[in-house]
């Protein structure tokens, strides 16, 4: 079990310029979060769920308010701060996956090891190689072209959790896999939030993942538009 | 941090386009190299090539035309030092050797030299076979003369290839005197390899020339007699002495005749090959430059396909660095891959350009790479480094949610 942190978000403003215009991406007056949730963000295209979940890992600056994980302000500290506070604390999953295809899966799922200062240690390889034999991923030694969509998916998983972070962030982490590969990964997050206390955070619209979270947070047009909650949400 | 699995990622799958600019620059450089390194081996080889011919006595005319005709035995026409002068200088007191060159035949390509067989030792350091020559009718060949020991031969008027390799029309200028070679010089690394030596006196006298003794005298070599030696194209002399070796180039600096160092006129030479040498390095250097420059445009332009992929790894923890040190890391490979390919392809093409040279003129020219062509490399790999930078910033500076967006 880890030690998810509690989220906090107080009047998250994100606005962008369209020409001479100010446009308001992302508008949230207060969320929290509590560690272990499952949450899914839901939404039409462009209504702000993936400014959302950039502003959460503190990859953008937004115009005013403050995003805190246990209380502690994101944009506080400096850009290497939160890029070594991002690496250990949040895992990353993306619709597409974003794998190398160059290199083996094992050798993927180490990428992340290779952003630290020191090499990767023996004991990330063997959790790398524990994590892939988890996810059920055939061989480590196969070419990530040769996995199935759902394999590669897990691949990226197992990648996200190779530091053991306490929160995941996932972008639409079912939406191009099939139903049966959908199913495994919802399966997959589930597990992690309920069973490993981590905090799970979907970026999602597809229904059957929708479906399996009970906690929602729906945006429209970059507004807070109805939460749903079957723990803690305000 | 380790950014070198993102390097090799990213290398092999643009393996084709990489492996291109490898090549380019590889190219680029090694043209650089070979120029450099084949100047700096024509040098040495041409310098090395004139080492016995300490001072030239000559007809007055062009100094440059006499060391082609006399030392690398290059075709031409120079004119010939008058017999006084001549006689002269021949018997001159003050230098160890003085022995006349005449030319105009040749056997089987070689060029056949009239002169003393005291010069045939000097050139020689010894020989590697047999003798030197004692008669007329002797000869003494050149290390790669491909006549052997005791064959005969008849000279012919000029040179073979003048007569186009037309054996009867070859045959019709032979001149009507059987030769006989009783030696061969060691190898010098000079046209004189490729050379047939034989008395001044046989020249003389197949062109119909008084043979430098009294008729029916059948010696060879000094003293000569005044009033018998006719001209020669060029004397060449041994000084006892530097301060000999000044002095007597004063001497034979007069109307009717001029003296000079072969080291002199090669020092022009080299002045100017330096010259050409300095605009082709800066050439060579300049077209380095651009091929790095177009190498960097093409890089620039297939990282931009990887913007969202450096976006990906910084929402992934990647700090800027990492990615600065991905796209840097892909040029410096670049650059060292090429400038290491350079070194090869310049190494061959001045070997290649040697072994031509060598053929055609018989002047050793042993092309090495040496301290300059190192550092040409070397200042292409510093310049590759700096170059790096540029779309290594780009990408350290590429704005992570537009790519993820992208």
């Amino acid at each position: 079990m880890v030690r998810a942190p509690a989220l906090s978000v107080r009047n998250l403003r994100v606005v962008y310029s369209d020409r001479n215009a100010q446009v308001t991406a992302l508008s949230v007056d207060a969320l929290d979060v509590a560690p272990g949730t499952l949450l899914a963000v839901t939404g039409p295209s462009g209504s702000g769920k993936s400014t959302f979940l950039y502003a959460l890992a503190g990859l953008l600056r937004p115009k005013s308010g403050t995003v805190a994980w246990d209380g502690r302000d994101l944009l506080a500290g400096s850009e290497s701060e939160r890029d070594r506070w991002r690496r250990h604390t949040i895992g990353f999953v993306f619709q597409d996956f974003h794998l190398l295809p160059e290199l083996t899966p094992l050798a993927n799922v180490l990428l992340p090891a290779s952003f630290e200062s020191v090499s990767a240690k023996a004991s990330l390889k063997d959790r790398a190689a524990g994590l892939l034999e988890r996810f059920g991923v055939p061989s480590k030694r196969k070419s990530i072209a040769d996995l199935s969509r759902g394999e590669q998916q897990r691949v990226a998983l197992a990648r996200a959790l190779l530091f053991d972070p306490p929160v995941l962030l996932a972008d639409e982490p079912t939406a191009s896999l099939d139903a049966s590969a959908g199913e495994m990964v919802a399966q997959t997050l589930e597990d992690l939030a309920q069973r490993e206390a981590r905090t799970v955070i979907a970026v999602t619209h597809d229904p059957m993942l929708i479906e399996r979270i009970t906690t929602r947070f729906q945006l429209e047009r970059g507004q807070v538009r109805q939460t749903e909650s079957a723990k803690a949400l305000a | 941090m380790n950014p070198l699995p993102m390097i090799i990622a990213t290398i092999r799958r643009h393996l084709g386009s990489y492996a291109l600019f490898v090549a380019l620059v590889g190219i680029a450089t090694g043209i650089g190299v070979a120029i450099t390194a084949q100047e700096a081996a024509l040098r040495k080889g041409s310098a090395r090539a004139a080492d016995k011919f300490d001072l030239v006595v000559a007809a007055p005319g062009s100094q440059t035309d006499v060391v082609m005709a006399a030392i690398y035995l290059r075709p031409g026409t120079t004119p010939l030092l008058e017999p006084a002068m001549t006689a002269q200088a021949l018997a001159e007191p003050r230098a160890k050797i003085s022995a006349p060159l005449g030319f105009g035949d040749s056997v089987k390509g070689s060029r056949i030299i009239g002169t003393l067989a005291t010069f045939v030792e000097h050139l020689s350091g010894g020989l590697q076979q047999g003798r030197l020559f004692t008669a007329e009718n002797e000869a003494v060949i050149g290390a790669a003369v491909t006549l052997a020991l005791g064959e005969k031969f008849r000279p012919s008027h000029g040179i073979e290839e003048e007569h186009d390799g037309d054996a009867e029309d070859a045959h019709d200028h032979e001149h009507a005197v059987d030769m006989v070679v009783v030696g061969r010089m060691k190898p010098t690394g000079t046209p004189w390899d490729n050379a047939v030596a034989v008395p001044i006196e046989q020249v003389w006298r197949v062109h119909g020339l008084p043979t430098g003794h009294a008729p029916g005298d059948k010696r060879i070599g000094a003293p000569f007699d005044p009033a018998q030696v006719p001209g020669v194209p060029a004397i060449v002399m041994q000084p006892e002495n530097i301060s000999a070796a000044y002095g007597l180039r004063n001497v034979y600096r007069t109307n009717a005749s001029m003296a000079f160092f072969p080291a002199e006129v090669l020092v022009k030479l080299y002045d100017i090959m330096s010259d050409v040498r300095t605009l082709m390095a800066w050439l060579a250097v300049a077209t380095q430059g651009l091929v790095v420059l177009s190498m960097l445009a093409g890089v620039v332009a297939i990282l931009s396909l990887h913007r969202k992929q450096f976006a990906i790894l910084r929402a992934l923890g990647a700090p800027r660095l990492y990615i600065f040190l991905c796209v840097w890391g892909q040029v410096v490979a670049i650059c060292v891959l090429g400038a290491v390919l350079g070194l090869a392809i310049g190494a061959g093409a001045a070997t290649l350009v040697s072994y031509l040279l060598t053929a055609s003129t018989g002047i050793a020219i042993p092309a090495r790479i040496g301290e300059d062509e190192l550092w040409l490399v070397g200042g292409m790999v510093l310049f590759g480094l700096g170059a790096a930078t540029i779309p290594a910033m780009l990408a350290y500076r590429y704005p992570v949610i537009e790519s993820l967006r992208s």
